[in-house]
């Protein structure tokens, strides 16, 4: 994911000045977000023009965990108009873009 | 602690399998429902010298000499299964829950006498009547089923005592995952003086557990395996509370269709007992429900459909029709990211073959007795419906998840030497 937010203003800044967005939170160590990494970074070029895709390293940011009750990582939190719409973490390549796809056609927005 | 270095020895190629078997066991997400992880103590027990031992008969009236000890071990299973279950009289020796349930049959019925069992494609078992089972070949069996909703249908029962006049009527299945009402059952056979027998073998430890109607208290006769939830080793046990029965049950059972106990196994179900009369065992068994409930609700969540639309017990029954992929493949597909299940028919579902079949049977004890939880099963309700939904794709994803979740629960981790 191209982005990498340096801190909690700098993702809150990006979840209210785009109407879609996916953060990605993540850590060094964790194997699981070294795997899903190259796959997320497909969707993100299938789909940068709607939605902006951010990674922030939970080791860093320790408070972003704790306010979005992160139990697992990877976790992915997907953002319409500054609102927390859809958790989920480690989820096949087509399920991510179908919950994409019902945000942006405006399928699932309320 | 079991050594397999003696076997390592000796034997390489059993060996081998055996370690690859405990590899498997350790790397898969086990849910097939009827099958579960025994303790070491049990394990141990299973492997031992009891095994070398003649006992023929009963404690106290054995026809080979040397039994005083094995004699202990059989008393306390028989008094611990008593206690657990509130059973007046039990027998501890039938080596499975099919010779549990032809045991049962031996001791009060006679070829060609009708009985009234749950049909095998609606959550019955094999020995309840299949016509490919001796059971279906030695008697008469007439079968009930589930209504389209799911559930068992009382009604139907009663209409088919009425019509046939059965000798006995057996309650018990292996697919349902509803709670079994033994009253009714017992309410029906009263009305038209039908023995009536319970097959618990599927939910012996919630029975124990005090979390489903005890069946001891409406049956004639009960049987059960003492694995699955019950967590003990592969075997079987018959309970009664009516001492003539108690009587002609131990009859059935030897001489009647077995020869000698086998002891090293009855010592197995002691230690098993012993674990399921502990308060921890109630947590544990309370557990598989709340585990069950949890991935039945993530299912639903993720728009897999269910048989009956839930579950009140251990397992569940995913309904494939509409998916685009069938029980067998399913299975395999399953197996391929390490999570092992049993396709398994839809009741009511008669274009399907029954080798291809549009159910899958999940359950919980297993997952629950590595130590897994309601945020576990959460992975667990995600991965399936994703292989069920996404297929091909998803399998790189899901064996991923698989892998972590059973490196953060490991089973047997030091308990076997090489």
């Amino acid at each position: 994911m191209a982005r990498i937010a340096t801190g909690i203003s700098d993702l809150n800044n990006e979840i209210s000045s785009n109407e879609f967005v996916i953060v990605g939170i993540t850590a060094s160590w964790c194997s699981q977000c070294k795997m899903i990494k190259p796959m997320m970074n497909g969707i993100e070029e299938e789909y940068k023009e709607k939605v902006k895709f951010i990674e922030i390293d939970q080791d860093k940011n320790p408070e972003i965990s704790s306010k979005y009750n992160v139990i697992s990582l990877p976790t992915f939190l997907f953002f319409v108009n500054g609102e927390k719409k859809e958790v989920f973490q480690m989820r096949p390549k087509s399920y991510i873009q179908n919950l994409i796809k019902s945000y942006i056609n405006g399928g699932k927005n309320d | 602690m079991i050594d397999l270095t003696t076997i390592k020895n000796y034997d390489p190629d059993i060996y081998a399998s055996i370690v690859r078997e405990l590899r498997r066991q350790q790397n898969n997400i086990e849910l097939i429902a009827s099958e579960n992880f025994v303790s070491i103590p049990v394990l141990t027990a299973a492997g031992t010298h009891l095994t070398n031992k003649y006992a023929e008969g009963y404690p106290g009236k054995r026809y080979y000499g040397g039994c005083e000890f094995v004699d202990e071990v059989e008393t306390i299973a028989i008094e611990r299964a008593k206690s657990l279950f509130n059973a007046k009289y039990v027998n501890v020796q039938p080596h499975s829950g099919s010779s549990a349930n032809f045991q049962v049959y031996f001791a009060l019925l006679k070829p060609g006498d009708t009985v009234l069992g749950m049909n095998l494609s609606h959550g019955g078992h094999l020995t309840h009547g299949s016509p490919v089972n001796v059971s279906g070949q030695y008697f008469k069996f007439e079968s009930y089923g589930v209504d389209q909703e799911g559930y068992i249908d009382y009604s139907q029962i009663r209409e088919k005592a009425r019509q046939y006049k059965p000798k006995m009527i057996i309650a018990g299945a292996s697919a349902y995952p509803r709670k079994i009402d033994f009253s009714k059952f017992r309410e029906i056979a009263d009305e038209f003086g039908c023995l009536l027998m319970v097959d618990m073998a599927h939910i012996a430890g919630l029975v124990a557990a005090g979390l489903h109607m005890n069946p001891i208290d409406y049956a004639d006769v009960v049987t059960t395996t003492t694995h699955k939830t019950l967590r003990g080793p592969r075997s079987g046990m018959i309970l009664s509370n009516n001492e003539d029965i108690g009587k002609l049950i131990n009859k059935a059972v030897f001489p009647g269709t077995q020869g000698g106990p086998l002891m090293h196994i009855i010592a197995a179900k002691a230690i098993a007992l012993k674990e399921a009369l502990s308060d921890d065992f109630r947590i544990y068994q309370n557990r598989i429900i709340n585990n069950a409930k949890m991935l039945a609700t993530t299912l639903t969540k993720e728009g897999i459909k269910l048989f009956s639309g839930g579950t009140d017990n251990h397992l569940m029954l995913i309904d494939l029709r509409g998916t685009g992929i069938g029980g067998k493949d399913l299975e395999i597909m399953l197996d391929k990211v390490n999570i092992t299940t049993n396709k398994n028919t839809i009741p009511n579902d008669d274009a399907a073959s029954p080798f291809n079949p549009n159910g899958l049977r999940v359950g919980t004890p297993s997952v629950t007795t590595r130590g897994m939880n309601e945020e576990e099963m959460i992975i667990i309700g995600e991965c399936l419906a994703d292989v069920i939904k996404e297929k091909e794709q998803s399998l790189t994803i899901v064996k991923s998840r698989v892998s972590e979740l059973v490196n953060r629960f490991p089973l047997y981790a030091n308990d076997f030497v090489f």
